[in-house]
C-alpha cells in the first residue's frame, strides 16, 4: 500500500454564526468573510505540513483544485506543487486538479504539469478532473459541455505530451493550428494519470481501458465506496485484466488519537466545521453536468449515503465518513474496509475544517509511526508495477 | 390534442397538435409545457390549429446532441415550417420559446406571421439582473416558487416547480433532461444572444409582448426593450403575474393573445 497525504487547503477562520447567515460556502459565499489577517499564513503553514508527510515517510503528497469557496483554497494546484517540488525531494506530487474543462486552451496544463514534472525529477502524478459542479457556476463553461471537454482536452494535452510536434488538432471545442508543447515531461511517456469519479460507469470504463489510476470522490457511506470499487473491477476486468491495487485511491478523512475517547475529543468539532459550513453547496449539480443515468444514480445516493446527511457522531461510525480513533483502531477500521475495496493507494485527509497546525501534525505522526507501518505490512505492495497506461487505446489497436 | 413523433432535420421529435383552423407554432419555455396542454393552448386551438412541438432534449425529443447554441434551435423551426409547408406563420413563444421566435423571425422575417412573445427572454438589459433559473437547486424550490410567481402558493406552483425529492425517476428524468437542453443553449451567454439586438429591428411580424408586473426572471424593462427593439411592437403588463405567466395568469394571456392572433385574420381577410 502506498500512503498520501491530502490537502484541501480550507478556510478556518468563519465565524461561528456562519451557516446562520450563509446557505453554501461556494461560488456565491461573499469574499468579504476573506480575513486577510488571519489567512495569509494559511498557505506556508499547509505546505509546511505537506513537507512534513516526506519527514513522515510517506509516499506522495495530493493537492486539489476548486474555486470560489472556502473549502479549499487552491484555485490552482499547480502553484502549490510548483512550491513542494522546491521543498521535497522524494515524494511523489499527486495534483488531482487540473479541471481541464474550465481551461482553454488546455494546452496551458500539458505545459504547466510538464514543468513541474521536470523541477520534480519526474515527481509528478497527473490528475485530470471534470471540475465540480460548483465550478461550472464560477467559470460560466457550460456544463452540458463538460464531458466533452474533458474527454477532448485529455486528448489534446495527453497527445500534446506525446505526439511529436508541430501538429494539427481540430476539435469541437479546442482547434489549435500548432500544438508543440515545450517542455516535454520528464517521465515518458508521461506522467502518470489519476481520474477521479463519483461512480459513473462511463467514467470508469474510460478509465479502465487506458489502465489509468481511479479515485473514489470522497464523503460517502463506505457502502457505496465498497459498491464503487467493486464496480470498477468489473470495468477493468471487461477490458481483459485484473485491477492493480494501485489503480485504485482512497480518500478518507483520518485521526488518529492516543485513544478512541481522545482521538474523537480532539477531532470531532472540527469534522462538524467541515460539515456544517465548508460542504454545503459542494453537491451543486448544475444541469448536463452528467449523464441523466448518472445524475439520478448520484442525486439518490447524496440523499441517504453521503456526509451532508450526517447529523450525529453515531452516523459518522456507522458510514465511515472519517476514520477516527486509537492507532489499533484505525488501524483495523482501515485494514477491515480496505480488505473488501483492494486500494493500493490510501489518501488521508489529517488536517480538516479547523484543525489547528499543531492537532494535524500530531495527528501525521501518530498515524505515520503507529499506524502507516502495520497497514503496510497487512496490504503489501504488488509485486508488479501497475499496468502500463496506454493513452490511445483505440489506436494501439488499430497499428497492432 | 394529441401527441406523435415526428423527423424534424434528422431529430426524431415529439409534437403536440390540437384544434382546427390556420396553423400556430407554440414554442415552450424550459419548463417544457408543451407536451401538458396548457388552458391557453386549448382556448387558444378554438379557432387556430396549435402546433406545440418538444425541443430536442426536452421529454422524448431526440437530437440535443446537434444543437449548440440558440441559432441551432431557430434553424431546427425553420426545418419544421419547411416540412409543414408553411410559408408563413404565426408563432407564439413563452419565456425560452419567446426566444427562439425571436431569432426565427429576425432571421426570415417573411417567414413569421404574427408573433406573441410571453414573458421572453434573448436579450440582455444592462443593469437589470435576470434570476439564475440554474441555481434553483435541491431543497430549495420553495425559493424557486417564489422567483417564479408573484403568488407562490399559486395552486399551479408547487405543480410546475415540485419538490424535487417527491417525484419518481421518470419525472425527475424529464425535470433534469428539460434543465440540460436549456443550459445547453442558455448557460452562457445566460440567456441571450448578443447578436439578437442588433437583428431585431429587422422583424417584420406585428407582435404582441406580455409580461408579469411581477416577473423577476426576466423584470418589465425587458419587455419595454424588446417593445422599442421590434418595429411593430405592443408591450401589455398583467397585474399579479410572475414570470410563470402561462401558468399565474392564463385568462389574461388568453385573451391578449387572441384578440392580437384575430386582428391578424381579420386582417388578412
Amino acid at each position: 500500500m502506498k500512503f498520501f497525504a491530502f490537502h484541501l487547503m480550507p478556510y478556518r477562520d468563519l465565524p461561528d454564526d456562519f451557516e446562520e447567515h450563509h446557505d453554501t460556502a461556494w461560488v456565491w459565499v461573499p469574499n468579504e468573510l476573506w480575513d486577510p489577517e488571519k489567512a495569509s499564513g494559511y498557505y506556508n503553514e499547509y505546505i509546511d505540513q505537506l513537507v512534513y508527510a516526506e519527514e513522515l515517510g510517506f509516499d506522495g503528497v495530493c493537492v486539489n483544485e476548486h474555486h470560489q469557496n472556502v473549502y479549499g483554497l487552491m484555485p490552482s494546484p499547480n502553484l502549490i506543487a510548483a512550491a513542494l517540488t522546491q521543498r521535497t525531494q522524494r515524494v511523489k506530487i499527486a495534483i488531482v486538479g487540473n479541471a481541464l474543462p474550465l481551461y482553454d486552451p488546455p494546452t496551458r496544463v500539458a505545459e504547466e504539469i510538464a514543468m513541474l514534472d521536470n523541477m520534480s525529477g519526474g515527481r509528478i502524478i497527473a490528475g485530470q478532473v471534470v471540475g465540480g459542479g460548483p465550478e461550472y457556476y464560477s467559470f460560466s463553461i457550460n456544463p452540458a459541455q463538460a464531458r466533452n471537454r474533458f474527454s477532448e482536452a485529455h486528448e489534446l494535452i495527453m497527445r500534446a505530451w506525446t505526439q511529436p510536434g508541430p501538429f494539427e488538432f481540430y476539435g469541437e471545442h479546442y482547434k489549435i493550428r500548432y500544438v508543440n508543447t515545450w517542455p516535454r515531461p520528464l517521465q515518458q511517456p508521461h506522467p502518470p494519470v489519476w481520474i477521479p469519479g463519483v461512480g459513473s460507469l462511463e467514467t470508469m470504463d474510460f478509465v479502465a481501458k487506458r489502465r489509468y489510476a481511479y479515485m473514489g470522490i470522497p464523503y460517502f457511506h463506505i457502502d457505496f465506496f465498497k459498491k464503487t470499487y467493486g464496480l470498477f473491477k468489473q470495468a477493468c476486468e471487461r477490458q481483459g485484466y485484473e485491477a492493480h491495487p494501485e489503480q485504485m485511491g482512497l480518500l478518507m478523512p483520518i485521526y488518529v488519537g492516543e485513544t478512541d475517547d481522545q482521538a474523537r475529543a480532539e477531532f470531532e468539532e472540527h469534522f462538524w466545521y467541515f460539515k456544517r459550513k465548508l460542504i454545503p453547496g459542494l453537491t451543486l449539480a448544475p444541469p448536463g453536468y452528467t449523464s441523466i443515468q448518472s445524475a439520478l444514480r448520484v442525486f439518490r445516493s447524496v440523499d441517504r449515503q453521503f456526509i451532508s446527511g450526517v447529523e450525529s457522531w453515531e452516523d459518522v461510525e456507522r458510514g465511515t465518513y472519517a476514520v477516527v480513533g486509537s492507532p489499533d483502531t484505525v488501524y483495523e477500521k482501515l485494514a477491515e474496509h480496505n480488505q473488501e475495496l483492494g486500494a493500493g493507494n490510501l489518501l488521508g485527509l489529517f488536517q480538516l475544517g479547523n484543525m489547528p497546525g499543531d492537532k494535524a501534525r500530531a495527528n501525521m505522526a501518530r498515524f505515520a509511526e503507529q499506524v502507516m507501518p502495520r497497514l503496510a505490512e497487512r496490504f503489501p505492495n504488488a509485486s508488479e508495477p501497475p499496468p502500463q497506461q496506454v493513452a490511445f487505446p483505440d489506436e494501439q489497436l488499430a497499428a497492432a | 390534442m394529441e401527441v406523435g413523433f415526428e423527423e424534424i432535420a434528422g431529430r426524431r421529435v415529439q409534437v403536440a397538435e390540437g384544434g382546427s383552423g390556420p396553423p400556430l407554432l407554440y414554442l415552450h419555455s424550459a419548463a417544457g409545457e408543451a407536451l401538458v396542454w396548457l388552458d391557453v393552448l386549448s382556448g387558444l386551438a378554438e379557432d387556430r390549429t396549435v402546433v406545440a412541438p418538444a425541443h430536442p432534449g426536452f421529454w422524448q425529443s431526440e437530437g440535443l446532441e446537434t444543437i449548440h447554441d440558440i441559432e441551432d434551435l431557430a434553424n431546427h423551426y425553420l426545418a419544421l415550417m419547411d416540412a409543414r409547408g408553411w410559408e408563413q406563420v404565426d408563432v407564439m413563444g413563452s419565456s425560452l420559446g419567446g426566444w427562439i421566435a425571436m431569432e426565427l423571425a429576425a432571421r426570415w422575417p417573411e417567414r413569421v406571421g404574427r408573433m406573441v412573445l410571453a414573458a421572453s427572454v434573448g436579450i440582455r438589459v444592462p443593469d437589470v439582473p435576470m434570476a439564475d433559473v440554474f441555481a434553483m437547486t435541491l431543497g430549495k424550490e420553495e425559493d424557486a416558487r417564489a422567483l417564479s410567481f408573484h403568488d407562490p402558493h399559486h395552486p399551479l406552483a408547487k405543480i410546475a416547480i415540485p419538490d424535487l425529492m417527491s417525484l419518481n425517476d421518470e419525472d425527475l428524468a424529464n425535470f433534469l433532461r428539460a434543465m440540460a437542453a436549456t443550459a445547453k443553449v442558455a448557460w452562457n451567454p445566460y440567456m441571450h444572444d448578443p447578436r439578437l439586438e442588433g437583428m431585431l429591428p429587422r422583424v417584420s411580424a406585428d407582435t404582441l409582448l406580455i409580461w408579469g408586473r411581477s416577473d423577476k426572471v426576466v423584470p418589465v424593462p425587458y419587455g419595454e426593450r424588446l417593445a422599442e427593439l421590434i418595429p411593430q411592437a405592443r408591450l401589455v403588463v398583467v397585474e399579479e403575474c410572475g414570470h410563470s405567466i402561462m401558468l399565474e395568469q392564463p385568462q389574461a394571456v388568453l385573451e391578449a393573445a387572441r384578440g392580437h392572433l384575430r386582428a391578424g385574420a381579420a386582417a388578412a381577410a
